[in-house]
């Protein structure tokens, strides 16, 4: 069984989950994640003509 | 709709933030003067179609795609300015972030102990991180959604293979060694143990549990697709393996909404070869209910009593008098009529349910979760007898969970108390973790200041004394409306309000509550 002795938890993702955590006495370790850089469409689409 | 007031859109391209921050931002704009309507929402095509339902998209905002961020405002004069004072509060926002890791493999470096990770990102984004995490032989609780099958299958094996949990994708709640995750109600400790793919499910039954006076050793969400054929049940399983190990946990609860029958019988035989504790099954939406000899109970409200009875038989009848005190109660107080159901949920294991009891009733079912004695329909219809799911997919794209954000579904039974066809409006009220501090007032908006609807509306609070919305329950018990002890019955209570039928009811309080011959 997972024991949470340490109450340390990665949040990835919604703040809000990692209040509720420290609310509850968790250590909460965040990590500040956003998605990665995305083509723009019009340049794949250029792209894909090209290939 | 006549809309006055001035309408402003700004994109910001590759912007992001999460959700729930967003709709943090939107409310705050909301409340201040001059501002008619704003939204802060990323530009997913669900959002784009709402802001353009509100009047709120212009052609700027259009070009918006799925990773930019619109702000848009309508207001008096001037809605530039408020525009820019979104902007400057989504800047503020970027200034909390110290403290924080900018990647998984920087937090691990520093925490070679964490054994645990939640996480919440959009879906199409999660199996990388997931993997990673794996790897560092890191037990993850994933309540994304929108996560590929073919993705959710690949974790599970390779989490298997370390002897690892996955719990989810699409995992609502979990509450592992006392720790709620994702949205979970404060609980006491005690000798259940439960596997649910299934979050409402859980909720559901660990609240009732609570109340009965009854704790859980853990509540393991494995997320909504783990019992489906494709999945195999691999994490049920892992879970149950768990649990029989776990000295906390004396009886074992397996809960599930639509699931497949080939993953069941992988379950069935597990818990035939491995379990040596006693194991109740609640599989919603199975065609049999038959498993071998297993006990496999028809609601959630029936599971949390055979639970109690394997516990303690006494407690089990106390629970039972209250039930049959409550329909006694609604057979005094309601206005019987003859007219239609909607049920609105946030919880998709509890609006499964009350499909199962309607059409038990012999009623005509529409609702958006299939379902085999459901017809399906499209969100917007009303007519005839409707069950939503206001956590579906199709509605949690680029918004949060309508646990955190209730106002879509809340809008909706304003709206349906409000028709004269409606005799009886359902809806689940959950609180505890994740949920708003200010669940209970946002309910009562729903019956506005016109108050005589308020006979029409059912609600399953789900919730323990413990979670700190609970202290303004009383205000809601005196709106007038009828606050069911557990879900399956709100379901009954709408059933009798529209048929007046007390031999109906009580034949379904025996097959689907108390559960005759088991």
């Amino acid at each position: 069984m997972i024991r949470m002795e340490s109450r340390k938890v990665l949040n990835v993702g919604l703040r809000l989950f990692a209040e509720e955590l420290r609310r509850q006495g968790v250590e909460v370790v965040e990590v500040d994640w956003s998605p990665p850089p995305e083509i723009e469409e019009d340049l794949k689409d250029i792209l894909d003509k090209l290939l | 709709m006549q809309r006055t007031g001035e309408v402003k859109n700004e994109v910001l391209r590759g912007v992001y933030r999460d959700s729930v921050e967003l709709m943090q931002i939107t409310e705050r704009l909301k409340t201040m003067p001059g501002v008619l309507d704003a939204a802060v929402v990323s530009g997913t095509d669900l959002n784009k179609k709402l802001l353009r339902e509100a009047g709120l998209l212009t052609l700027e905002g259009e070009r918006a795609g799925p990773n930019d961020l619109v702000i848009a405002v309508r207001a008096l004069e001037d809605a530039t300015r408020f525009v820019g004072l979104a902007r400057e509060m989504l800047e503020g926002l970027s200034q909390q972030l110290a403290g924080r890791y900018r990647s998984v493999e920087d937090a691990l470096a520093s925490h070679p102990d964490i054994r645990l990770a939640a996480i919440s990102v959009p879906g199409r984004y999660v199996e990388g991180l997931a993997r990673k995490l794996i790897e560092r032989n890191v037990n993850l609780f994933i309540f994304s959604d929108h996560v590929p099958l073919e993705v959710e299958i690949d974790l599970k094996r390779r989490a298997l293979e370390r002897g690892l949990l996955v719990m989810g994708p699409d995992a609502g709640t979990s509450i592992v060694d006392g720790v709620g995750l994702g949205f979970a109600n404060r609980v006491r400790r005690g000798p259940v143990g439960l596997v649910g793919s299934t979050g409402s499910g859980l909720q559901e039954v660990t609240t009732v549990l609570d109340g009965m006076g009854l704790g859980i050793s853990h509540a393991i969400g494995v997320g909504g697709r783990d019992l489906k054929d494709q999945v195999g049940g691999i994490m049920t399983v892992q879970a149950l393996r768990m649990l029989q190990n776990d000295p906390e946990t004396e009886v074992i609860a397996v809960i599930s909404k639509s699931p497949g029958p080939s993953a069941v019988s992988k379950v069935v035989e597990f818990v035939r070869k491995e379990v040596r504790k006693p194991v109740i099954f609640c599989l919603l939406g199975l065609d049999s209910r038959d498993l071998g000899g297993l006990k496999n109970v028809p609601t959630l409200t029936a599971l949390a009593l055979e639970l109690a009875r394997a516990m303690d038989e006494t407690v089990a009848q106390r629970q039972l008098d209250r039930i049959h005190g409550f329909m006694e109660s609604v057979k005094e107080r309601v206005k019987v009529g003859d007219g239609l159901v909607r049920a609105l949920y946030c919880g998709g294991t509890l609006a499964t349910e009350t499909i199962e009891l309607l059409c038990a009733a012999g009623l005509k079912v529409r609702s958006n979760i299939e379902h085999r004695c459901a017809e399906s329909l499209s969100p917007a219809e009303a007519a005839g007898h409707l069950v939503i799911d206001y956590g579906a997919e199709e509605f949690t794209e680029g918004r949060p969970h309508p646990i955190i954000d209730p106002s879509l579904r809340n809008g909706r039974a304003s709206e349906e108390l409000r028709r004269s066809e409606v005799k009886s409006v359902i809806i689940d009220v959950i609180a505890g973790t994740g949920a708003p501090a200010d669940l209970i007032e946002r309910t009562l908006r729903i019956l506005g200041t016109d108050g005589p609807q308020a006979e029409k509306l059912v609600v399953r609070y789900v919730g323990t004394s413990s979670d700190h919305q609970s202290s303004d329950l009383p205000r809601l018990e005196k709106s007038g409306a009828i606050i069911a002890p557990t879900n399956a019955i709100a379901a009954l209570t709408s059933i009798y309000m529209i048929t007046g039928q007390t031999g109906l009811v009580e034949d379904l309080l025996r097959k689907y509550i108390i559960v005759e011959g088991r």
